[in-house]
This record gives structure tokens, C-alpha cells and sequence, in this order.
């Protein structure tokens, strides 16, 4: 009787200690067995990501965010990760941080760098550890798309004073590019997976066919010597926004056609900086009013972006709920 | 001073007088069952035996408490979490209110009931037919022989009886996700591990031993102040789990303070 | 090897209850002490081994202030009284057996099977032999108070106290303990201090008596000396008359 109750007793106390020992190993979600090694990465800044969030490869899972800590003697932070000893890392890979869902939870993807060779990893001197870029949430990228947005906004009104009539026949060739352009880029939102670096690739390409218009214009210009009809600005203004408005139907197409919201993130983000850089080339020429009358088909071209940014924001500012519901719900 | 006022003041004197001799008896009393931890002799043959009826005897209504408390938890989450918030925090909201709160709250306030009434009443019983008397003549300290062997029961089988409560929650609130809501095993256990912490668990175990701590210690005071016949170990016994489940609530904020 | 008591006083908030009894028992020697209901024998008794403290005065057993002792000489000291309780005061989650080698088992060196013999001698001394596997609550009020006799007496103490052995039995179970009470004076050589109101076990079992009385010794003596006492008090206690003793209050 006196034994059973040891008997009893001891059990009770080791079945409670097996319940607490493994229940917090399954929990931490570290099974038995499974090797694991530990990986480091450099960052800038690490966003919103918090010890214990999922370290994904080619979007699986393979462990977890194990600490950071700032860089001695530099400006970087360290991200230690515990990943599976058996995922297959990529030729030189790359950490990239992103918003896993709306709700702040974030995670740690490896990619190989080739992937995303427009960003700007936070290298390390350090044998070993991985480069890392962290993405900007939404509010910040729509906070940089607002500032871009009204950078644009500012150069098109000073561009809309400057022009003169010997430009509109040119601008309006430019204006029949930007349609074909966009006919293209309509035929490229219907096949829909292509990368996002082939999109920037072709607009870098009409950018290109742009400026040769652009120099055309130029030699125009030269030449012709007289005013400017009112009415003949409005009507391309005219053209310019119905070319606008089926860039709007088509960035509303391409954002229906999202099934990703993180695709869209990403997009977002290359095409923010596509437009910065533009934003900045403009801003860095001499005089920047007579750079743009010399590249005239920027113009087009940012008037175009604009529209399509601004589209853009209104649409996730107006209905938020149908971004998030892409992915999230 | 005239006897309109002399009463009341004369009663709130003589209330903070008795308080103040309360907390000193208590005091005494728990110094001396530290002293007695010494006279290992005596509470060594004890202890085991208290463990069965103080630990192992409270699993089933812990698991009891547990187990409904985790359905419950579910399906109030699932409820809660329309539209805005995806289910599977469902899982998050369960493991992380089981371990941090409900496991050893609710688990330690039961057992301020089951144990503590227990011990009071059987403690209390001894006093007024002098049995406690009759340990002393027979050379036992009574605080060893009675109090030290289901204090250290308390402190060391309130964890062990908290883990099981802990665990049965969690299973508990995931079989109610996948047979009463839409969620799968993988989504409930993404939930489950989303805000888990390892600290989750020993803050668990630390609440849990300080109710343990608690619950015999304040279980075994009122049943040695008893003094006269059975309604003497009855007030012991309602004072027992009055006492113990408030105190239980106290620390718990008190750790919430401390620890988090 | 006595008891003495000197000039102890205890009292319980207002109410005094000894006020300075002194009493002396001597080696092999049986002592009743006999008073009305709530005169303080109980509390008396109690003081003997430590269980409550007088206010002023001492308790010496075998020379040692009971008061003064430190935790480890008081309980070696209790180690040689047995105390007999007014209702046994058996440990009820406890058989018969365990309850009569509670006290053995503090004797150190003592092996489980001595224990287990000394468990059975003392049951046989108080006639109560099989019933060592019984509950408390299995056994009749003189039963109990039998049982409450063996385990007080399982060590062999030099001195036991009884307190109120008899209270609540009737006369043949009694007259049953006190021959126990005898038997074991004779057979043990203890030395022992009985409190009773029952002055015919008084008489039948005692040396020599002790009345007390608010709260002090009114009068010692043999059985022979109390029977022939003039004391009203006395006199109205041994012939159950209270109005003898009203005239003096």
C-alpha cells in the first residue's frame, strides 16, 4: 500500500516533467533530432522582425529568428537564425526581411542574390554572414510613393508652363510610343508572371525609345520659331489623360490579377525605385527646367507614372480591405 | 469622548489590532515551519503520502477544469475573431491564456477548495481533539510532522498538477478547433507556437509553486488556530479557502507585476 | 525522580485559572488531583509536559525547568512522561498499531520488529490484544481510552499523566481502568499524576490526593485523610452536595 502511493507518486512527478520538458520543446516548435545550424545576416535595419520569427526558404518554413543585436563598432544589426542543417541554400543567398502578414508578424526569407539585384544588401566584412535587405512596410512605402508622387506633381506643373507649340507634334508622337507602350505593357499584365525586373527592363526600353523622341524635339525646337495655341495644349493634355486613365484600368487590372499582396509589395517597391531614380536624374541636370525641355519625353513618361501611382494610392488608400484580403483572410 | 463615537473608533482600533496580530502569528508560524525543515525525521515518511492526496489525488479536477476551460477558450476565440483576425490565432489565444493565466489560476483556485479545505479541517480536527497535543507528548513537532510534509507537497505537485491542467487546455482547445471550427492541426498549432516563450512555462511553473506555497501554508494556519469544537474547524476551513484564493489572486498580480 | 510544582500561575485573558499551585509528587508515587469541572486540573497537567507555559512559578521534572528547556531536552523530557488524553486523542487516520508505535518510534536505535513487539505488550497490558489493525473510529469510548493507555505507556515512561481517564464511561468500564491504571503502576513502577472529578477512582486508585480550588491547592492528603476531611469544599465534593459548598463561597 505504502509502495503504491511511491509508486504513484514518482509517476506522477515524471509524467509532469516529460509534459513540461517536451511540451515546451514542441511548442518552441525544435523537435527531437532535427539538426539544426545557425546562420548570421547583416542588416541596415531589421523592420518590425522579433526573436522567434520564421526563417523561410523558397517560402517554407526552416526555422526560426533565434537573436538581435546591434553590431559592435558598426551601424548594422545581426540577425542570428537557427535554420534545418538540410535546406538547400541557394548560391550566394541573400536575407531579405518582409511583412509575413498585415498583423506585424515578419519573416526572414533567403534568396539568392540574382534575384534581386536592384537592391542594396547590407554587406558585412565578416566571413559567414549573409547580406540582408529589409523591406519597407506598407505605411512606408505609401509614405514614399506620397513624397514621390508630389515631387512629380510639382515638375509637371512647371513642365506645362514651359511648353510651346513646336513641341506638340513631337509630344504627340510620344504620346502614340506611350500607347503602344502601354498596349505592350497590357499584353505583359495578361501573362502576368513575368518578373518584375523584366517590367522595369521594358520600361527602361521605352524610356529609351522616349529619349530618342525626345531628341527630335529638341532639333524641333531649334528650328520652329512661334507661339503656342491654348487649345492645342489642352488637346494633348487631353490625350495624355485618356492615356492616363488606361494606364489607371490597367494597374487596376494588374492589381485585381494580384494574387499576392506581397508580390505587390515587392512590385511596389521596384517600381518606387525605378521612380525615384527618375525623380533624382531629374532633379540632378543643370537647371532642371531646361533638362527637361531638352528630355521632353519624360514628361510623358512621369505624367504617366504619376497617374498610375496616384491610381495606385487612392485605390489602397479608398479599399485597403481588398489588398489585405488577398493574402490575409 | 462620548459613545456615539467611542464604539466605532474603539472597533476599528481593536479590527487593526487583531490584523496586525494576525500577520505576526502567521509570520511565527511560517518561521517556524522553516525551522522544522531541519527535523527531516519527522516529515520524511510524510511527504510521499501527502503528495498522492495533496498532488496526484487533485489531477483529475485540474484536468477536469482544464480540459472545459480549453473548449471554452476556443470557441470564445472563434467567436471573437470574425473577419478582422485569422483563426488560427484561435491556437495563440488558447496556449498563451492556459499556460500564462487560467492553467494555475483557475487550477490553484480548485485546490485553495480541494486542499486547502482538506488540510484545514483535518488540521483543525486534530487541534480540538487534542491530537495535536498528543504529537507533542509523544515528541513530535507537530509543524514537522504535520505542516512541513504537505507545505513541501504543496510546493512541489502544484506545478506538476498546473503542467497537466496546462497541457490537457491546450489539447483540449485543439480538438475543439478542428471538430467545432474550421481550423486544421497545422493551422492551430502555427497559432499555438506563434506568440510561444519558453519563459511562458516557467512563469507557469513559478505561479503555480507560490500557489502551492500558499494554499497548504494558509491551509495549515487556520487549521492550527482552531480552538473550541467543530464549528471552530468549520470557521478554520471557510477562513482556509477564503484566505488562499484571494491570496491566490494577489500574487497572481503580483507576479504579472514582477515577472512580465 | 519527582514532580514539582511551585507557585504556578496561568490565566487565559482575564480568567485565572491557576493561581499559584504547588504540588509536589514523588518517585513511584500515584497523585489525584480531584476538583470541580474547569478548576484548572487539565491546564495543570498540560504545564507538566510543556504543552501550555505557566505565567510565573516552574514546573520541574526530574530537576529540569520544563519552561526553560530547549526544543530538543523538552521533547527528550516528554520521551519519559506518557500522557493520557480526556478523549484518547487518537491519530484517527491511523490504525490501533500505528497509533501505539507513534511514540516508539521516536526511540532512537529501536528496530521495526521491537517496535512491533512493544505494540503488542502494550495492547496485552491494556487487555486489548487483535485489535491492532482497527480504526479509532471502530472502537467504543473505553476501548479508545484503552488504546490512548497503550500508546502512553509504549515507551515505558517513568511518569504518566492521565487526564480524566474515566470521564464518561460507566462505572464497570471504570472500574476497568482504574485496575489498568493499578496494574500498570504496579507492573511498570511509573510514577503517575491522575486528574479526575470522579472522587470514587480518586479514592480507589490514589496515594494520596490533591484538591484544587480556585485556582490553588485547598488540601492534600491520603484517601484515609480526605475521607475524614472537615473541609466543607471537600466534603461537598466527595458527598456530591453543592449547597456545602455554596455556604463558604
Amino acid at each position: 500500500m505504502k509502495k503504491r502511493t511511491d509508486v504513484v507518486v514518482g509517476a506522477a512527478i515524471l509524467a509532469g516533467i516529460v509534459v513540461i520538458v517536451v511540451g515546451t520543446l514542441w511548442l518552441k516548435g525544435s523537435g527531437f533530432g532535427r539538426e539544426e545550424i545557425e546562420l548570421e545576416a547583416r542588416f541596415r535595419e531589421v523592420g518590425q522582425l522579433l526573436v522567434g520569427n520564421t526563417v523561410k526558404l523558397r517560402g517554407v518554413p526552416i526555422g526560426r529568428v533565434e537573436e538581435i543585436s546591434f553590431e559592435r563598432g558598426g551601424d548594422g544589426v545581426l540577425v542570428k537564425m537557427r535554420i534545418d542543417r538540410d535546406a538547400p541554400l541557394p548560391e550566394d543567398p541573400v536575407v531579405i526581411l518582409s511583412p509575413e502578414s498585415l498583423f506585424g508578424d515578419w519573416q526572414a526569407e533567403i534568396h539568392p542574390r540574382a534575384q534581386f539585384p536592384r537592391y542594396a544588401f547590407a554587406e558585412s566584412a565578416e566571413p559567414g554572414v549573409l547580406p540582408g535587405y529589409s523591406l519597407p512596410d506598407i505605411s512606408r512605402l505609401t509614405a514614399v510613393a506620397d513624397e514621390i508622387a508630389g515631387n512629380l506633381a510639382v515638375l509637371t506643373d512647371r513642365v506645362e508652363t514651359a511648353f510651346t507649340e513646336q513641341t506638340a507634334e513631337n509630344i504627340r508622337q510620344a504620346i502614340e510610343n506611350i500607347q503602344i507602350v502601354s498596349e505592350r505593357l497590357t499584353g505583359l499584365v495578361a501573362t502576368q508572371q513575368e518578373a518584375v525586373e523584366e517590367v522595369a527592363r521594358r520600361l527602361n526600353e521605352t524610356t529609351a525609345t522616349l529619349s530618342e523622341a525626345a531628341f527630335a524635339v529638341r532639333r524641333t525646337m531649334e528650328q520652329v520659331d512661334s507661339a503656342v495655341a491654348n487649345g492645342e495644349i489642352a488637346a494633348i493634355v487631353g490625350n495624355v489623360a485618356s492615356a492616363s486613365a488606361k494606364f489607371d484600368s490597367l494597374s487596376m487590372e494588374l492589381l485585381r490579377a494580384s494574387a499576392e499582396f506581397r508580390a505587390i509589395a515587392f512590385r511596389a517597391d521596384s517600381a518606387m525605385q525605378a521612380m525615384g531614380a527618375i525623380a533624382a536624374r531629374l532633379q540632378a541636370g543643370e537647371g532642371s527646367l531646361g533638362l527637361l525641355l531638352q528630355d521632353s519625353t519624360l514628361y510623358a513618361d512621369l505624367l504617366r507614372t504619376n497617374a498610375i501611382l496616384q491610381a495606385l494610392l487612392k485605390d489602397i488608400q479608398e479599399n485597403p480591405r481588398k489588398y489585405i484580403k488577398l493574402e490575409i483572410f | 469622548m462620548n459613545g456615539l463615537w467611542s464604539a466605532p473608533l474603539a472597533w476599528v482600533g481593536r479590527s487593526a489590532l487583531e490584523l496586525s496580530a494576525g500577520f505576526g502569528r502567521f509570520g511565527r508560524f511560517t518561521a517556524s515551519a522553516v525551522r522544522a525543515l531541519s527535523d527531516t525525521g519527522t516529515w520524511g515518511r510524510q511527504l510521499i503520502e501527502q503528495m498522492a492526496r495533496l498532488g496526484v489525488e487533485s489531477i483529475p479536477i485540474a484536468v477536469f477544469i482544464a480540459a472545459f476551460t480549453g473548449i471554452v477558450l476556443a470557441l470564445q476565440a472563434s467567436y471573437t475573431f470574425t473577419g478582422a483576425v485569422p483563426l488560427y490565432f484561435v491556437g495563440a489565444l488558447v496556449a498563451k491564456t492556459m499556460i500564462l493565466e487560467l492553467g494555475p489560476v483557475l487550477t490553484g483556485l480548485a485546490l485553495a477548495g480541494r486542499v486547502g479545505a482538506n488540510i484545514a479541517s483535518e488540521i483543525g480536527t486534530m487541534r480540538v481533539t487534542e491530537q495535536i497535543d498528543a504529537l507533542e507528548t509523544l515528541a513530535y513537532d507537530p509543524v514537522a510532522y504535520l505542516v512541513v510534509p504537505r507545505v513541501l507537497a504543496g510546493v512541489v505537485m502544484f506545478p506538476i498538477v498546473v503542467a497537466f491542467a496546462d497541457a490537457v487546455g491546450i489539447a483540449a482547445g485543439w480538438i475543439t478547433s478542428i471538430n467545432l471550427l474550421d481550423l486544421s492541426t497545422p493551422e492551430f498549432v502555427r497559432g499555438v507556437r506563434l506568440f510561444f516563450d519558453t519563459f511562458d512555462v516557467r512563469y507557469s511553473l513559478v505561479k503555480a509553486t507560490s500557489f502551492g506555497l500558499v494554499v497548504t501554508l494558509v491551509g495549515c494556519f487556520s487549521g492550527f488556530g482552531a480552538a473550541g469544537g467543530a464549528a471552530a474547524v468549520g470557521r478554520a476551513t471557510t477562513q482556509a479557502v477564503v484566505l488562499s484564493s484571494m491570496l491566490i489572486l494577489v500574487l497572481d498580480a503580483f507576479w504579472a507585476a514582477v515577472l512580465l | 525522580m519527582s514532580i514539582r510544582i511551585w507557585e504556578v500561575r496561568k490565566s487565559f485573558g482575564a480568567r485565572v485559572v491557576l493561581d499559584g499551585v504547588t504540588l509536589d509528587v514523588d518517585a513511584g508515587e500515584t497523585v489525584a488531583i480531584i476538583g470541580f469541572s474547569g478548576s484548572g486540573k487539565s491546564v495543570l497537567l498540560k504545564t507538566i509536559v510543556g504543552l501550555l507555559k505557566p505565567d510565573s512559578g516552574a514546573v520541574f521534572v526530574d530537576g529540569q525547568d520544563v519552561g526553560a528547556l530547549r526544543r530538543e531536552e523538552l521533547y527528550a523530557l516528554r520521551r519519559q512522561v506518557g500522557y493520557v488524553f480526556q478523549f484518547a486523542a487518537l491519530f484517527d487516520s491511523m490504525t490501533v498499531e500505528e497509533n501505539v508505535a507513534m511514540g516508539l518510534r521516536r526511540v532512537p536505535g529501536m528496530t521495526e520488529a521491537q517496535i512491533r513487539e512493544r505494540v503488542e505488550e502494550s495492547l496485552r497490558l491494556v487487555e486489548l490484544e487483535g485489535y491492532g489493525a482497527r480504526l479509532p473510529g471502530q472502537l467504543s469510548g473505553g476501548q479508545r481510552k484503552r488504546v490512548g493507555l497503550a500508546r502512553a505507556i509504549a515507551t515505558r515512561p517513568r511518569y504518566v499523566l492521565y487526564d480524566e481517564p474515566t470521564t464518561g464511561l460507566d462505572p464497570v468500564t471504570t472500574a476497568v481502568i482504574d485496575r489498568l491504571i493499578l496494574k500498570l503502576d504496579r507492573e511498570l513502577g511509573v510514577t503517575s499524576l491522575v486528574v479526575t472529578h470522579n472522587m470514587e477512582s480518586a479514592l480507589r486508585i490514589a496515594d494520596r490526593i490533591a484538591f484544587l480550588h480556585d485556582g490553588r491547592v485547598r488540601f492534600t492528603g491520603t484517601p484515609d485523610e480526605v475521607r475524614s476531611s472537615e473541609d466543607p469544599i471537600v466534603r461537598a465534593f466527595i458527598e456530591g452536595r453543592p449547597e456545602l459548598a455554596q455556604e463558604v463561597v
